[in-house]
């Protein structure tokens, strides 16, 4: 991976293709932004363009080193995953030993933690130190969803660089070329991905097309009454977990979906039908009880961004969308 | 590659370069000047004002060849060797690392040993809050007194961590953040040795960004420069902190107002295709409402808000288009949007919601015109039109009460001649002086006062009542509505009122419920009121009669009242 096959993120590139060019890479970045846009990929590409020799400052993709760099067998480059939940100061101190080395290959070593805000506190205050001061060539990347997960001693002594997720018609237009999919299939894919490429490119289109059909059986459902969705909740999602790794799994696949959909609803309350994502489903929306009402629309949409919230934090995925479902009934007889 | 960010060639070797923190640097160089150093110190304050590099400052002027020194002089081995981070005799330990109680042990058995070539052996351990609470036991007794060529300094963003039994063995001072014209000022200082060229506008927007920490200044200044080269627009400044200008918040903030919801989609949508910031958007958006408050809060606004005199009667005229309160609202619901925004895997998709939402909201009324209409509401529930009995159609207040006797009656004297002439008796025992004499009508206005306070309910239901007289033992009130009646039949209900009857009349008084149809006639037995036979025999025939429903004529019994065929109406005696 370099940076010549890195979709969007042309600020971020530039950037970082500039400091390289100029010779004033930082000793220490943060990427941060929303998880699947491709920040860890993002900080490969840098990888291979601070310690590819057939192309420095870009990355070839096809000499001994990025090569190595592929396989994560190169001997200067630290890739730091969570063991089990957490980096652990012991990591911490292991890569410290790692980088008091002069690096073997490449010009400098790279140490990248992929999932930073997992770091515990010790072993995020025991890396302030390299962070500040790091030994010899040493670049370092951490990656993390937003720098409020990191201690604000850590963020202070990173350059930040900031990903946003794509716009959705330049994934979709990415996706119809790349992935040989049919403009249609395309929009749906890019529409849940959110502009997050890292998820877009996973999903399987005849999937998300059965996911977002779920989505909207439930929605209806919830519309329905408090008994569908509880009986759609106990069915539906048992359904779903059939071909995935848990029915956490499930819950999460359809909350994004339903997120999309519960701000289609928002937007057909505002009573504008042409900034939809499914454009196709207009006048079902319209058909939803919330559909007409800001108040209630605003509500549903609550109800199941309270549902991830939910989600992430372990809670019984089944009641998560028992109670996600009784709100969004409640929201759609217009008592919010 | 060899590149050092900003913040490390930048880093003051000299007490007199370190920006913002003379309370500090001032009383170490007179320490030094003075020969008054003490063996610990304790650095703190938030990221990036100064701690470490003042603690090597001072590790300079300790061991520095015509040391100790208040002024370093930077040439000599031990001063380079100190810069360079490799001096044998200054020991920069990190306390994240080493935070055990093995650590510290081993550093103690350390601490005998004379310094190899400088007066003396300097301890420097950053992030010191990490050490486990053993650690910092073990070392108060080093701490309190450590060999005569030992100094320590302990540099902390979390001073609140460490012990106090270590805290009061250490000198403290505290850094404090450095203010955005302090920071500008040094930024401008940097750009014009390293040869950038930063419009002020630029410097100040840096400034602003850093919250007080010189380090984030820097590494933001760093960025810029690997961004755009030495020549540095503030237009740049903006791109690379994705600021939103005024023009377009003010934009969004009009479209919230008028609930344009077109404009606010195609805003976001914009955002999102040139790859700005959701999270710094929403930031910014939140800043701009404040400035609109300050500016609907503040006559003058001009240094409060950081924009031209022309901008700020922008802002001006359009915080006046909000009350107060709606802009609270509206900042309340922004910052709960930034911190969703701030998480959202889609934040497009949030931050779209939550501006819809804003702009559906109904305009907030002030909370002055509430509270008016809340009074006239109060004062229109207090006189019901034509209320029945010979109570004062609005009932005093307390204060009223107590101010009575400079005040007109409250009673009008219609009220007070109540048909039944009911035997007064003799004047009561009164037991507060301020009660004028105990009749008929002051107990009764004042007991339903008195139960208005402890039941609101009750006392609505009592003011159905007309008080018909009072001896020395019984209160006899009569009820035209049977509900009413069946109403204080009920110990709870009629206990209630013999309470605060007892009180007001400082005797025990008995509550005695006649109904309008059995006229003066008194309950069963005096002493153990019963609920009247209610049940048994069915009301008389009013004009409704005719009507067959069950339903109506159970109603009809409870409430009285007329039916009519187009609905109800009040009892007769309300008309």
């Amino acid at each position: 991976m370099t940076f010549r096959d890195i979709l969007g993120h042309d600020r971020v590139l530039e950037r970082l293709r500039r400091s390289l060019a100029i010779g004033r890479v930082a000793h220490a970045y943060l990427f941060v932004g929303p998880e699947g846009v491709g920040k860890a990929t993002v900080a490969r590409a840098f990888a291979a363009a601070l310690t590819c020799p057939e192309e420095p400052g870009e990355g070839c993709g096809g000499c001994p080193s990025c090569r190595r760099l592929k396989a994560a067998t190169h001997p200067d480059a630290h890739v730091v995953e969570p063991d089990g939940q957490e980096v652990k100061i012991e990591q911490v101190r292991g890569l410290q030993k790692a980088l008091a080395y002069r690096p073997s290959m490449a010009r400098c070593a790279v140490a990248i933690l992929p999932q930073a805000e997992r770091l515990t506190l010790q072993a995020a205050n025991a890396l302030l130190k390299t962070l500040e001061e790091p030994p010899g060539e040493t670049v370092l990347v951490l990656v993390a969803p937003t720098a409020s997960l990191l201690p604000p001693t850590v963020v202070s002594r990173c350059e930040l660089v900031s990903f946003t997720p794509l716009p959705q018609e330049e994934l979709a237009s990415f996706l119809a070329s790349r992935r040989g999919l049919t403009p249609e299939a395309a929009e749906l894919t890019a529409a849940l991905a959110a502009g997050r490429v890292g998820l877009a490119l996973d999903s399987e289109v005849g999937d998300l097309k059965a996911l977002r059909e779920r989505a909207w059986q439930y929605l209806t459902s919830a519309a329905e009454g408090p008994g569908s969705v509880l009986a759609w909740s106990k069915h539906g999602l048992e359904e779903m977990r059939r071909g995935r790794s848990s029915l956490k799994a499930a819950g999460l696949e359809l909350n994004t979906a339903l997120l999309s959909l519960a701000r289609d609803v928002v937007v057909t309350a505002a009573g504008q039908p042409d900034r939809l994502i499914h454009v196709d489903l207009a006048e079902q929306y319209a058909s939803l009880p919330a559909g007409g009402q800001p108040a209630a629309a605003q509500a549903v949409f609550e109800a199941v961004q309270a549902g991830r919230a939910q989600l992430d934090r372990n809670l019984n995925t089944q009641l998560v969308y028992e109670t996600m479902g009784l709100a969004i009934a409640e929201a759609n007889r217009g008592r919010t | 590659m060899s590149y050092q960010v900003l913040a490390r060639t930048w880093r003051p070797q000299t007490f007199e370069a370190v920006v913002g923190q003379d309370h500090v640097t001032r009383t170490l160089k007179n320490a030094i000047g003075a020969g008054r150093v003490a063996h610990a110190y304790c650095f703190s304050g938030a990221r990036g004002v100064g701690k470490t590099t003042t603690a090597r400052i001072l590790a300079k002027a300790l061991n520095c060849r015509d040391g100790p020194t208040p002024e370093p002089c930077g040439e000599c081995e031990n001063c380079r060797e100190i810069r360079a981070g490799n001096s044998p005799d200054v020991v920069e330990i990190d306390g994240a690392t080493y935070r055990g109680i093995d650590k510290v042990r081993e550093l103690q058995e350390k601490l005998q040993y004379v310094p190899s070539k400088s007066p003396h052996k300097i301890y420097i351990i950053d992030e010191v809050h990490m050490l486990t609470k053993e650690a910092f036991n073990a070392l108060l007794k080093t701490l309190e007194e450590p060999p005569p060529h030992v100094r320590f300094v302990f540099a902390t963003t979390e001073p609140h961590k460490i012990p106090d039994t270590i805290l009061s063995r250490c000198q403290r001072f505290d850094f404090r953040q450095l203010t955005p014209a302090e920071v500008a000022a040094q930024l401008e200082r940097i750009c014009a040795e390293e040869g950038f060229t930063v419009p002020a506008e630029g410097v100040g927007l840096i400034a602003r960004a850093a919250e007080g920490s010189m380090r984030d200044a820097l590494s933001l200044l760093d960025q810029l420069v690997s961004l755009s080269g030495p020549a540095i627009e503030a237009d740049d400044v903006a791109v690379l902190l994705g600021r939103a200008d005024q023009a377009l918040l003010a934009r969004v903030v009009e479209a919230i107002r008028a609930g344009s919801t077109a404009t606010l989609l195609e805003v976001v949508s914009g955002l999102v295709s040139r790859g700005q910031d959701l999270r710094v958007f929403c930031r910014d958006l939140l800043e701009y409402l404040r400035h609109l408050l300050v500016c609907r809060s503040v006559e003058e606004p001009a240094g409060l808000v950081p924009y031209s005199e022309t901008v700020v009667g922008e802002v001006q005229a359009q915080a006046r288009q909000f009350s107060l309160e709606s802009l609270h609202r509206l900042f309340e619901g922004l910052r709960r949007a930034e911190q969703a925004v701030r998480g959202a895997d889609a934040p497009q998709w949030v931050l779209e919601v939550s501006l819809l939402g804003l702009a559906s909201l109904e305009p907030v009324t002030p909370m002055e015109d509430i509270l008016t209409k809340l009074a006239a509401l109060e004062e229109a529930t207090r006189t019901p039109a034509g209320a029945p009995g010979p109570v004062a159609p609005r009932e005093p207040t307390l204060f009223e009460i107590e101010g009575r006797g400079d005040q007109p009656p409250l009673v009008p004297p219609a009220a007070l001649s109540e048909p039944d002439g009911p035997e007064d008796g003799p004047p009561l025992p009164t037991s507060s002086p301020k009660t004028p004499p105990d009749t008929l009508e002051g107990l009764w206005e004042r007991l339903l006062v008195g139960v208005e306070q402890r039941a609101f309910r009750v006392a609505q239901l009592l003011k159905e009542g007309q008080p018909v007289s009072l001896d020395q033992r019984i209160l006899t009130v009569r009820f035209t509505a049977p509900f009413c009646a069946t109403y204080f039949e009920e110990d709870e209900h009629r206990r209630l009122v013999e309470e605060e009857a007892e009180r007001l009349a400082a005797r025990p008084l008995r509550l005695q419920v006649v109904r309008a149809d059995e006229e003066a006639k008194p309950s069963a037995s005096p002493d153990h009121p019963k609920p009247a036979p209610r049940a048994a025999s069915p009301p008389q025939a009013s004009p409704g009669q005719d009507h067959h429903d069950v339903m109506v004529q159970q109603a009809q019994e409870l409430f009285g009242g007329t039916v009519t065929e187009e609905g109800y109406l009040p009892p007769a005696s309300e008309e």
